[in-house]
């Protein structure tokens, strides 16, 4: 298959070829007079199928006690356009403009978030705005990072044009709660500007200060090409080289020693190093069992002197844990366990040495739930259940995790909306949700009292840049 | 009376096709997109009478909706026979095969908003405004939406680039 071609490019394919066929089904349609002939047989038709599938099995050599109804008439499952998120099977949908529609949920005031129902009291569930950057298009940051002074950098893109799937890199700085956007900075690795997509999704800070950001490109010439990046303070960007043409880099992370990136290249699920962000080699591993061929890395941690990995193979995740070794020696590497579902962030707790795991899962193939793993040891990983508001989302998932102070946080969200959801060692749980027209999946880093969580605010056909404050009493009396 | 159905006869053969490509991608298969797209008209039909303000997202809503509901039905019925002979090697519809399919395919294991947007954009050639009217949301998140589908469909036909549909 050639997915080197944007998958704009495939889509619009898809859909031609989807109209020549739909024109050829479609001549076979009956007249709109005759509709409520053509329910009676569908039903029918659906029934015959079903009941033939009985007689099968029973003609067969095993006789299975196993009634099968005959499928009702289909359901609607109400998917509501505007408010009434939720409902169930059999209720009829309104209309898409229904003027009398509950708006939904949140408090219409900025800055001001509530908490589900779940929560224990008032206190610690205020997300205060802390800035918003208007901006032309729209903006989706992507990765964060702070250095030893406390500078937060947040990387990302700007979506000019949806339609063409074009992106450019952005970035955002912030200090002492003041920020700026630097996006005009980035240099663009080489690609032609207007003819390529240029993701940055990854962004580490050294001891010293210095930055080292991923990322990918894609284009129709070239294809998709990992990307990296160096500042020396977040606002001004040189390109860097990775040894690979073809591929992403997802994530990086900062050893104690070197730069760390993941991600895939042509063969496979790929680990770059670096010493200081500029000159890049691949790492090569030895063990029992390798990175997988058909896989992607999309997050890095250090713990304890090895890196945990978290590796996605289509519709499951592994976690690999990695011993770096000196420079141009293969790198030790072992699985610790596999998962249904889509991890995508690790985050761990220094004091303690838990090792949280963040992302997805769709128990039933269609829609998607929250999925949190614990792990005091970085062996054995216990699920943990995340308790947003009590409502059962059909399509929910996590996309950070971060520990400030001795509290767990994840943010994700939900139906499409984000949201937040800490505990505290106690086990006491909080959840939040961002003010009214927060959107893109947020993203934490501690801070003073709490989080920052860094996300867009929507206005009209534009998302600009936000961050807003969740504070969090720690509750443990330390 | 007459008035009310001509409107309808209109509206259904401007409408039909779009419909029935949007029941495509979500039940994968036509014979089944048939069926989902005639039961959305024939409840727009008993909902005729006034009772749509926007029958045009109504009518789309009410297909996707229908199949995802027999698609799970599908899947729960697949399980089920599963216990009493050989697994199936899928649970999902049959598409026929080739590199564009793989693409539907890959829509429909988006999440739903993801998909929903996507389908609504793509299979139904609507513009982003369109599409955040039929979806009741800003246009600004159906651009997030899309964005963040086509990641997951470019993901998803990467890792099944080697011709086997690992998912």
């Amino acid at each position: 298959m050639d997915t080197e071609r944007p998958v704009d490019d495939l889509l619009r394919s898809a859909s031609r070829e989807l109209d020549r066929a739909a024109a050829a089904v479609a001549g076979g349609a009956p007249p709109a007079a005759e509709l409520g002939g053509v329910r009676r047989r569908a039903v029918q038709r659906r029934r015959v199928g079903v009941a033939a599938a009985v007689l099968a099995l029973v003609a067969g050599a095993a006789v299975v006690a196993w009634r099968v109804s005959p499928p009702d008439a289909p359901s609607l499952i109400f998917d509501a356009p505007a408010g009434d998120e939720g409902a169930e099977d059999g209720e009829a949908p309104e209309s898409a403009a229904d003027p009398d529609a509950d708006p939904g949920p949140g408090d219409a005031d900025a800055g001001v978030g509530q908490a589900g129902p779940g929560a224990d009291d008032d206190s610690g569930t205020e997300v205060r705005e802390v800035i918003r950057l208007p901006a032309e298009g729209w903006q989706v940051p992507t990765a964060l990072a702070s250095d030893p002074a406390g500078r937060f950098v947040v990387v990302g893109v700007t979506v000019d044009d949806a339609d063409a799937g074009a992106a450019r890199p952005a970035v955002w700085v912030g200090e002492d709660g003041s920020w700026l956007r630097a996006g005009g900075q980035v240099a663009e690795s080489g690609a032609e500007a207007g003819e390529a997509a240029v993701h940055m999704t990854g962004v580490a800070s050294d001891p010293d200060g210095s930055f080292a950001a991923v990322g990918f490109t894609d284009t129709v010439a070239a294809g998709t090409r990992p990307l990296a990046w160096r500042s020396d303070n977040g606002e001004r960007w040189d390109s860097a080289t990775l040894p690979d043409e073809a591929g992403s880099a997802e994530a990086v992370t900062w050893t104690g020693e070197a730069f760390v990136a993941v991600g895939a290249a042509e063969r496979g699920s790929a680990v770059w190093t670096s010493p200081d962000g500029r000159a890049w080699s691949a790492v090569t591993f030895a063990g029992e069992r390798g990175l997988a061929a058909e896989g992607i890395l999309v997050d890095v941690l250090e713990y304890g002197g090895r890196l945990v990995l978290i590796e996605q193979v289509g519709d499951s995740s592994r976690l690999l844990a990695a011993e770096p070794a000196e420079r141009g020696a293969a790198w030790q590497l072992r699985e610790i366990d596999s998962f249904a579902g889509s991890l995508a962030r690790l985050t761990g707790d220094q004091e303690t040495g838990t090792l949280y795991a963040a992302g997805s899962q769709r128990p039933d193939g269609l829609g998607s739930e929250p999925l949190l793993l614990t792990s005091g040891d970085g062996q054995s990983w216990d699920r943990e259940a995340i308790g947003w508001d009590g409502a059962d989302h059909h399509d929910a998932g996590l996309h950070d995790a971060a520990v400030a102070g001795r509290v767990l946080v994840v943010a994700g969200t939900a139906d499409g909306l984000p949201r937040l959801w800490a505990r505290d060692p106690t086990g006491d749980a909080r959840a939040a949700e961002l003010p009214e027209g927060a959107g893109a999946p947020p993203l934490l880093a501690p801070a003073t009292d709490g989080v920052l969580v860094v996300g867009t605010v929507e206005d009209g056909a534009e998302a600009h840049f936000g961050v807003w404050h969740w504070e969090l009493p720690d509750r443990t009396g330390r | 009376m007459a008035e009310e159905t001509s409107s309808f006869s209109a509206f259904y053969g401007e409408n039909y096709r779009s419909v029935l490509k949007l029941a495509y991608v979500f039940a994968g298969g036509w014979q089944v997109a048939e069926d989902i797209a005639q039961e959305a008209f024939v409840r727009a039909l008993s909902c005729w009478d006034g009772q749509l303000i926007a029958p045009e997202a109504w009518v789309r809503v009410t297909a996707v909706n229908l199949a995802r509901s027999r698609l799970r039905r599908r899947q729960a019925e697949s399980r089920a026979l599963e216990r009493a002979r050989p697994p199936a090697d899928s649970c999902e519809p049959a598409d026929p095969p080739g590199e564009l399919s793989r693409v539907w395919q890959a829509v429909r294991r988006l999440p739903k908003r993801q998909a929903q947007a996507v389908a609504l954009h793509y299979a139904d050639d609507l513009s982003v405004g369109d599409v955040a009217a039929i979806m009741g949301c800003a246009e600004g998140t159906v651009k997030a939406l899309l964005h963040q589908g086509r990641r997951r469909i470019a993901a998803q036909l990467g890792a099944s680039a080697g011709g086997e549909d690992g998912h």
